[in-house]
């Protein structure tokens, strides 16, 4: 059965619009791989002479080939998306209804996506293998770093992490260069002579990695539990009167809780990472301005979600203002959630850590009003790569623009941040009102 | 009319019970069912006004509507686990979307699919569902079969998914406006195979707005507004009670504009 449904799959994908599908289905596969084969070659030939430097730690190489592999593997993902998102959505719901195996489900929701991204990495690849071969790292080793690779890449593509792509990359990488630091530390141990430890090392390497992929599924799948008991009835405005509570209704959505991890997650790893090493952080600044940035873009996200997702809650709120404060409420304390592990490093750092953890809190205030206009603005949405590419492209400029701002900002009792702050919200305010927010179910009477 | 009636296989005798069971499919609307329970054999059609929750109801039991609390039960294993086979296997669901199949499929290649789907859930012969699959066509009047899904006209599409849904003679059977699109004579069939399956002892559960039709075939009404499960009584009760559902239901929404007034 599985072969007919997988075809039907392919079928519907790539003989899509077309009076013949399957004669569309064929021709259009075979032009595509017509085109990488020219890919491949033009790949091949450019790789071939590019020599990297001689002696580099097989560690080095191995996670260089994970990343490598991890990132064709995402942009193929990316490449095969278009292709994947038309008219799906009446075909996901009727995998759900048709008595499948969940392997088979998932199998044949994948399909044409695995063809593609097996297409296109199949043609670049190869050109990898012989650049890797050539710098010394051993056949076994390059097959296990691209098996990690392709295992998650596409994890990262297909599962909840994939509606943000530019985060998946970003997490991607930012936990391959964390296990890298085990790996290395690991070989200098150990060891590069023996095969053998390389090869456990990588099983090591692979037993942290791959459950990693379904991480935010599961607690995902967790989490929908606890909210199947939480939310008995109707009237849930009932218990609106709590603070967080807009917050709460938020985190119902997979989306918010997929930005929430990825970001701890990245967030965690640059804490790991400085603390194993023993990195001095000085005043923080670096760290302050990634802590800014990463908490602006996930505050543009929460901005998304409030404009299309409507809690059952909400039918308590009275008015813009009221939601207004609601979501400055909800917005902060995303905000400190997402800043946990800056603020950690912020509390234990050395000398400094007094001024760090000043201008932490007050770059963080304003990174959230910051994130709550440009969202306010743009309005992100869950697959929407381009709107929140540029989300993220605008908080980065905002956040620098700051910087060039004549207030000093992160100079306690200066007055220039709070007016910033203040100016930010009324602008979102403001925002509100103009789009005729009102279409909103809060009540207006 | 051959319906399928010398083949059919007689449904175990079932429960769907419907407890607690809230849906939010979005927005501030929440579909709220305390208690229903249908019996095997009964024709449960729902009405109610637009946005009362009929659809919402049929897609949640279908699996397709994500569950806020409570429970579906099928003679006691969890109706709503998409993950057990089995279960889901006597499931029929022809929903009120032009959509659902795979449109790149011709008629004759998507029953097959189906056909070999079920049998591989229930462990029985595909030949069984393919021949009934043909008596359905036969019975729908329709003769397209080589034809591919997305030529079809509207009307030969839902024959497709009317077959495509009771062709491995499911124990519950969900329909959604199941009359939209038809013609007269497919009508009048889908009705008599609609009963035929209830004898067969078929849960069928039917949204529809046609309260003439759900009178004529129901043998329980359900009335539904806002999310929130009005009436639920046997159709001769009601009929007693009230004259005709359509008199109910004017009766009910009259009530409900006055209270809002």
């Amino acid at each position: 059965m599985t072969g007919g449904l997988l075809g039907a799959m392919v079928f519907n994908t790539f003989g899509r619009g077309s009076n013949r599908p399957k004669q569309a289905t064929v021709r259009r596969l075979a032009g595509l791989a017509g085109l990488l084969i020219i890919v491949a070659l033009v790949t091949f030939r450019v790789i071939s002479s590019f020599e990297l430097p001689p002696n580099l730690p097989i560690g080095w190489l191995f996670c260089l080939t994970i990343l490598t592999t991890q990132l064709i593997v995402i942009v193929s993902t990316l490449l095969a998306r278009p292709a994947m998102i038309t008219a799906k959505s009446s075909l996901s719901d009727w995998l759900i209804v048709v008595p499948l195996l969940a392997h088979q489900r998932w199998l044949a929701w994948h399909m044409p996506t695995l063809i593609l991204v097996g297409l296109i990495t199949g043609s670049v690849i190869p050109s990898f293998m012989s650049l890797a071969m050539r710098a010394g790292l051993p056949i076994p080793l390059f097959v296990l770093a691209t098996s990690l690779g392709v295992i998650s890449g596409l994890g990262a593509g297909t599962y909840a992490i994939a509606g943000k792509w530019w985060l998946s990359l970003g997490v991607l990488t930012a936990y391959t260069i964390g296990l890298w630091q085990i790996f290395e530390k690991a070989s200098l141990t150990i060891g590069y002579d023996s095969l053998q430890t390389q090869m456990y090392l990588g099983i090591v390497l692979a037993l942290i990695l791959v459950p990693y992929i379904w991480l935010s599924r599961m607690v995902a799948t967790i989490h929908q539990g606890l909210v199947s008991r939480t939310l008995k009835n109707r009237y849930q405005s009932r218990r609106a009167s709590g603070l967080p509570w807009l917050l709460t209704a938020f985190f119902r959505k997979a989306a918010l809780r997929t930005t929430t991890y990825t970001s701890l997650a990245i967030g965690a790893v640059l804490a790991i990472a400085i603390k194993w090493q023993g990195i001095p952080v000085g005043d923080g600044a670096p760290l302050v301005w990634v802590a800014s940035l990463l908490v602006a873009i996930s505050i543009t996200d929460l901005r998304g979600l409030a404009e299309t997702h409507n809690p059952p809650e909400i039918v308590a709120i009275r008015g813009t203002s009221a939601y207004l404060q609601q979501l400055v409420l909800a917005a902060y304390l995303y905000g400190t959630l997402i800043a946990l592990p800056f603020i950690y490093l912020a509390v234990t750092s050395g000398a400094s850590k007094g001024q760090f953890f000043v201008s932490l809190v007050i770059h963080l205030a304003l990174a959230v009003a910051l994130g709550t206009l440009i969202g306010s603005i743009l309005v992100p949405t869950r697959r929407d790569i381009s709107g929140q590419f540029l989300a993220g492209l605008l908080c980065l400029g905002g956040l620098l623009g700051l910087a060039k701002l004549p207030v000093q900002i992160s100079q306690p009792g200066d007055t220039g941040s709070l007016l910033l702050l203040v100016t930010f919200v009324v602008m979102v305010f403001v925002i509100m009102i103009e789009k005729g927010r009102n279409n909103y179910s809060w009540r207006s009477n | 009319m051959a319906t399928g009636k010398g083949n059919a296989v007689k449904a175990v005798l079932n429960t769907l019970d419907v407890r607690d069971l809230s849906v939010s499919p979005g927005g501030e609307f929440v579909l709220s069912i305390p208690k229903l329970a249908i019996k095997s054999g009964h024709i449960l059609c729902l009405a109610g006004p637009n946005g009362s929750g009929k659809t919402t109801l049929i897609e949640a039991l279908a699996g397709l509507q994500g569950i806020v609390s409570g429970s579906v039960n099928l003679s006691g294993k969890n109706w709503l686990d998409t993950n057990l086979r089995h279960t889901r296997a006597q499931l029929g669901y022809i929903p009120d979307d032009e959509r659902w199949f795979i449109p790149e499929l011709t008629a004759h290649e998507y029953l097959k699919l189906m056909a070999q789907v079920y049998a591989d859930a229930k462990s029985c012969d595909k030949s069984t569902i393919i021949n009934r699959s043909r008596e359905l066509g036969q019975a729908l009047y329709f003769k397209q079969f080589d034809q591919p899904l997305l030529t079809l006209s509207h009307g030969n599409k839902k024959k497709v998914q009317i077959i495509a849904g009771l062709m491995h003679q499911p124990d519950v059977i969900l329909v959604d406006e199941i009359r939209n699109g038809l013609d007269p004579l497919a009508i009048i069939a889908v009705e008599e195979i609609l009963r035929i399956e209830a004898k067969r002892g078929a849960i069928i559960i039917a949204a529809s707005h046609d309260l003439w039709w759900s009178q004529r075939l129901a043998t329980d009404i359900v009335l539904l507004m806002e999310g929130r499960l009005i009436v639920q009584a046997t159709t001769k009760s009601l009929i007693a009670k009230h004259g005709s559902i359509e008199s109910l239901f004017l009766e009910t929404m009259k009530q409900s504009l006055g209270a809002k007034a």
